[in-house]
């Protein structure tokens, strides 16, 4: 019998209503997680890197629409689940902090009661026990003096102070999956590794598995186990992080390399920018969305899609150059 | 504590803005071409010796220092036209009394169909509830009043017969209202409409459905009452106007009330009266300010009052 995964994302397909079309945002894309993982997801703007995490607590935009494939979360599909049963598992098994602390809080109500709204929804605690609670959490995740800070408003508290709170809204239920969307993007270089710190011991100490989404292998590198890499709706190239950052295969990826600015680099070498912009994805066809910004690209690739490829165990690449190597090399 | 305070120097603010607002409308109305006693048709002598009854022939700095000194003692002095010789203290507090007992109805009408129907508009964005909606609104807030006065009248009260059409009878209250109430209303409409729809793309929306909270909670609790704030900015000054009283609706349905009397004291150049009028604007338009700035506190915690 098959291992049941915490998450397994089977041929996702999403698609956005525009005015005349639909556009499909998502390909059809599969991978799983298990207990206490951390998966990166990297990817440019638009790659569907956050529409797909969002996908699993169903919390698309309304004219996001999931067009097929199954997102099982301890086995359970989550695709058919209603309004009900996906609010019973969303900030309770599943949990998620968005990329701008700054207006993913309500102005209106205190940090404290905010966390304490999904307590009161998840637990029967008491209200003594929810801010015996509510005090813990915050002193978990590193906020000084909790009791007085619960009592303040988010315009009290500094982004990085935010978003600390913001994950000690999440983690208020001990979920077994923490989705992070670009949880350090909008904060400054320091406030980013401290997060990025807090997030590490916290996966340790609770025990939870973490989709990290991102556009900075930076930081991807520091914290996950295994990394996919997006683009234009699909993924070209997965594995874990060694395999990544050391053995990649895709033209992509290693563009991607090539764009963090390394601590060794001199002065005069300069970064090397992918050139070029996303595809729209309107305008696919068959080809290999990469093809129009690839170096390598040949003629199939304008014509057909790569196959799927397994590199070794756990990496797998989708390019065409990948597979005429391989063909090359006689295997 | 500290709220009282700051209530106090708001109140001091206060004193020192009407002292302009009177200051200005004081030299602004002597501006105006012709005296309270232009349309006597007695000879010149008779109307000289008006002006020299009331002081209006003396320099306009001592008029205006006779005035204030009047104003500090609580006097503000007596009508010279339209209602010649009572008080205006007299005059403006039982006008007003009118006015507020019908606006009073019409505001609460107005933000009871207003808000909520700015809500469904809101809600149900360009489905066919808010495409309805936002016609009505539209005319709504097109037609002038006095249209709006005209077409009621002759509807209701000429050819079904249902409504008088004087303020006095039975029923007779029920136009007026619906006059003053209706911009108010539509106005109401799109502001909540407008507001609702921003609130409901706001990233903590989102957080609130992340953590599992039902689209009530995210909805009555979270968007409404992030969209209330434009909407109390905008009450403040409403309330003010709607209380004094509507000059259009006053006139059409021949409601004695403080609204009529803001237009007629100027064109009698019945100089107590339109001072009276405009203090007292002025001053509800202040208070209720002040009442809104009050209350935005109590719903947004990122405003202090200073």
């Amino acid at each position: 019998m098959e291992k049941t995964h915490l998450l397994e994302v089977r041929d996702l397909k999403v698609s956005f209503a525009s005015k005349k079309t639909e556009v499909p945002a998502i390909q059809g894309i599969s991978y799983y997680l298990d207990e206490g993982e951390v998966l990166g997801i990297v990817g440019e703007s638009g790659s569907g890197k956050s529409v797909s995490s969002h996908c699993i607590l169903k919390l698309l935009p309304e004219n996001g629409k999931i067009q097929g494939g199954q997102i099982l979360f301890e086995g359970k599909d989550l695709l058919p689940m209603n309004a009900k049963q996906i609010a019973d598992i969303r900030g309770n098994k599943i949990s998620m902090i968005f990329q701008d602390p700054m207006t993913s809080l309500d102005p209106l109500f205190t940090v404290g009661h905010q966390i304490e709204e999904s307590l009161k929804k998840h637990t029967n605690l008491n209200k003594k026990q929810r801010e015996e609670r509510i005090i813990k959490l915050l002193d978990l995740v590193g906020i000084n003096q909790p009791e007085k800070r619960m009592k303040q408003y988010p315009h009290e508290f500094s982004g990085g102070m935010r978003q600390r709170a913001m994950i000690a809204m999440a983690l208020s239920l001990g979920p077994k999956l923490l989705i992070a969307d670009e949880p350090t993007t909008a904060l400054d270089v320091t406030i980013q590794a401290q997060i990025i710190e807090l997030l590490k011991r916290l996966k340790d100490e609770l025990h939870m598995a973490i989709i990290f989404i991102t556009h900075d292998l930076g930081v991807v590198s520091d914290i996950c186990d295994k990394i996919i890499v997006m683009y234009a709706g699909e993924i070209i190239e997965s594995g874990k992080k060694r395999q990544i950052f050391y053995d990649s295969r895709h033209p992509y990826t290693e563009g991607l390399l090539n764009s963090v600015p390394k601590i060794e680099q001199s002065r005069q070498e300069k970064l090397v920018p992918i050139e070029g912009n996303p595809p729209d994805m309107q305008l696919l066809g068959s080809e290999c969305p990469f093809s129009h910004r690839c170096g390598y690209a040949m003629n199939i690739c304008a014509r057909q899609k790569p196959p799927k490829l397994t590199v070794e165990e756990g990496h797998e690449v989708s390019c065409w150059k990948y597979y005429r190597e391989r063909m090359e090399s006689g295997e | 504590m500290e709220l009282f305070q700051k209530i106090i120097k708001r109140v001091l603010l206060a004193v020192f803005s009407l002292f302009v607002i009177v200051t200005i409308t004081f030299f602004l109305m002597n501006l105006i071409p012709g005296d309270p006693f232009m349309s006597e048709k007695a000879n010149p002598e008779a109307q000289a010796a008006l002006r020299a009854k009331y002081g209006l022939d003396q320099p306009i700095y001592i008029q205006y220092g006779k005035y204030l000194n009047g104003l500090l003692h609580g006097d503000m002095g007596n009508s010279y036209v339209l209602q010649k010789g009572r008080a205006i203290s007299t005059i403006v507090t039982e006008s007003f009394a009118v006015s507020m007992s019908l606006g009073i109805r019409a505001l609460i009408l107005a933000i009871l169909i207003g808000v909520p129907l700015g809500c469904i508009a809101g809600l149900w964005k360009n489905k066919v509830p808010d495409a309805c909606i936002r016609v009505i609104s539209a005319v709504g807030i097109s037609v002038p009043g006095y249209v709006i006065a005209a077409v009621l009248m002759l509807l209701l009260a000429v050819q079904l017969r249902v409504l008088p059409t004087s303020y006095n009878r039975p029923g007779g209250t029920v136009m007026p209202i619906i006059t003053l109430s209706l911009y108010p209303t539509c106005y109401l409409i799109r502001l909540t409409r407008a507001s609702i729809l921003e609130v409901l793309n706001q990233d903590y929306l989102r957080t609130e459905r992340a953590k599992g909270m039902s689209e009530r909670v995210v909805i009555f609790v979270h968007a409404l009452k992030n969209s209330l704030i434009p909407i109390i900015t905008y009450l403040g000054p409403l309330t003010a106007s709607i209380l004094t009283g509507g000059f259009v609706a006053e006139s059409v349905f021949n409601v004695p009330g403080l609204g009529r009397y803001f237009v007629s004291a100027i064109n009698s150049r019945d100089y107590t009266l339109i001072m009276g009028t405009t203090i007292f604007y002025a001053a509800l338009i202040i208070f209720m300010n002040l009442v809104c700035d009050i209350l935005y506190q109590v719903v947004d915690p990122r405003i202090k009052l200073d």
